[in-house]
């Protein structure tokens, strides 16, 4: 973790507890919405420099070729408290098993392929998104979806030169539904001052305990 | 629904988007008149009606599952036209300079809260980008032509210099990375300036067009050929010995100077000198296998043309 962000072991526990209150939350409300058992793995969150992301996500995923979505989150339009970029990463997706878990009958085409990948990453940005804001008392909103690549390598995911974002909270999640599992890592990556009005309000709730 | 103010429903006619809301039934509460104007239901029509009913043609099953992530996940659901040209097969004006006949939409599903928190409608917005659609569609296009026009050689239809360059350096990585083989044939048109100055520059074209599609259909679909420069083509042929090199070498002088081209009736006899030369078992490079075939394809001009010549038949 960075110096300038020096999270302190409470705080840390803390942003986990929030993710994995918020993941509960969001496997609760997918299960609903699938009519499936839907379980999602205990996160693995990390913050980092945004720099390295590309690092980072070499060092998550194995996989040579990813498939990725981008979509921005703002609580507020002017001065946010919190804003930033989320990226979720799908690595070997099984499309047919995909097209199955939400009940699909078209043909699976690359446009259905690329439709199930922002489906199945607005639901899981949305459900993380919602369940942290509500545990800050913020209202989050989000932009649409959009793909940043389909089957591409890890390296041409991002414009380094024009990365404007500081910092990147990597949340790592699984979700098996029934006996099939997929996985897909979800990096929410914010401005500086995001960061530290995240720790802000870490350090009020960690001294309310 | 309460309202709020007593004109938010002209504010809502006047939007240039499509605005609808619907309960969980799917039945229609409020309608504006962007959607009227484009459907046969006004909003009179409509509301009270079940939105499905109305409008068989919505993909419903995508319809259900969308409003029901709505409902409850209480965050909005999106549909991009890159992915899903419309909900509603609306016309569009642009059907003389678009060439499209309906309009390209964005779709949003957003949740609109009752007083206990919960979900109680869903408003659906409509955006028209046709424009952004075209625009978008005629940029990808371009930009595939460009990378053709980009990689082809004007004249022969043929892989440039540049181009079949790239593709040669990449098969002789893959070579020295697997341990393959590849052979490289260059060869020359013989006297083609003398045909250039005595039928004109039009009958070299016609020549070198000739040369470039004997060559395409007698080679094999694996074999990769380019115009090098003027009158000198190259081509590479993967997994293939010296032997299978010097029978290709042999097949395309055949096919290139066995027949003469015709050009306006008049028979111009051509005939071609070949290099050629085969990869190594390891630290090949793709300029040195270069200039290993222009070494033997001057040796066959220097032995007196139209024959094909093995580097490793050359005094280096």
């Amino acid at each position: 973790m960075k110096k300038s962000f020096n999270f302190t072991e409470d705080q840390r526990d803390y942003l986990q507890e929030i993710c994995n209150i918020g993941m509960g939350q969001a496997g609760k409300s997918l299960s609903v919405l699938f009519d499936q058992y839907v379980t999602l793995s205990v996160p693995s969150i990390e913050i980092f420099s945004a720099k390295n992301l590309i690092t980072t996500l070499k060092r998550l995923t194995p996989a040579e070729e990813v498939s990725a979505v981008r979509q921005g989150f703002y609580t507020h339009v002017v001065d946010p408290n919190i804003c930033g970029e989320s990226i979720t990463i799908f690595s070997n997706t099984d499309f047919v098993q995909l097209a199955r878990l939400i009940d699909l009958d078209d043909e699976v085409t690359s446009e259905v392929q690329q439709e199930m990948l922002l489906e199945i990453s607005n639901i899981i940005n949305g459900a993380c998104l919602s369940g942290m804001a509500q545990q800050l008392s913020e209202r989050i909103f989000t932009t649409p979806p959009s793909i940043i690549g389909q089957s591409i390598i890890i390296e041409s995911l991002l414009n380094k030169e024009h990365l404007i974002w500081d910092y990147a909270l990597s949340i790592k999640i699984q979700f098996i539904v029934d006996k099939h599992s997929f996985h897909c890592d979800l990096f929410l990556l914010m401005p500086d001052s995001s960061v530290k009005y995240l720790q802000d309000v870490l350090i009020r709730l960690v001294d309310k305990l | 629904m309460i309202n709020k103010y007593p004109f938010t429903n002209n504010v809502i006619d006047c939007l240039d988007s499509g605005v609808f809301v619907i309960d969980k039934d799917f039945t229609v509460h409020l309608w504006n008149d962007y959607m009227a104007i484009r459907c046969q239901f006004t909003s009179d029509d409509i509301v009270g009606l079940n939105l499905l009913d109305c409008f068989p043609n919505l993909p419903r099953k995508w319809f259900e599952r969308n409003i029901k992530s709505v409902f409850i996940l209480k965050s909005p659901a999106y549909s991009s036209w890159e992915q899903r040209a419309y909900l509603f097969k609306f016309p569009h004006g642009r059907s003389v300079t678009g060439g499209v006949d309906f309009m390209y939409q964005n779709c949003c599903f957003t949740p609109v809260f009752g007083q206990d928190n919960n979900v109680e409608y869903i408003c659906v917005t409509i955006k028209d980008v046709t424009d952004i659609a075209i625009a978008t569609m005629k940029l990808k296009d371009t930009v595939m032509e460009l990378k053709r026009i980009n990689s082809i050689d004007g004249l022969t239809q043929l892989y440039n210099r540049s181009h079949w360059e790239k593709c040669f350096q990449n098969e002789v990585s893959r070579v020295n990375r697997y341990e393959h083989q590849v052979s490289l044939v260059m060869f020359d048109m013989d006297f083609f300036k003398k045909i250039n100055d005595q039928y004109g520059h039009l009958c070299g074209d016609e020549v070198l067009r000739q040369v470039a599609i004997r060559c395409t259909e007698s080679l094999r679909l694996s074999d990769v050929i380019g115009r090098y420069g003027g009158e000198e083509f190259c081509v590479f042929l993967p997994e293939t010995d010296l032997n299978g090199a010097a029978y290709i070498a042999e097949k395309l002088r055949h096919i290139i100077c066995d027949t003469p081209v015709y050009y306006n009736s008049i028979a111009v006899s051509i005939s071609a000198s070949i290099g050629f030369t085969c990869s190594r078992s390891s630290n090949n490079n793709h300029e040195k296998l270069i200039h290993e075939a222009d070494t033997a394809l001057y040796a066959a001009k220097n032995s007196g043309r139209s024959q094909c010549v093995s580097f490793f038949d050359c005094d280096v």
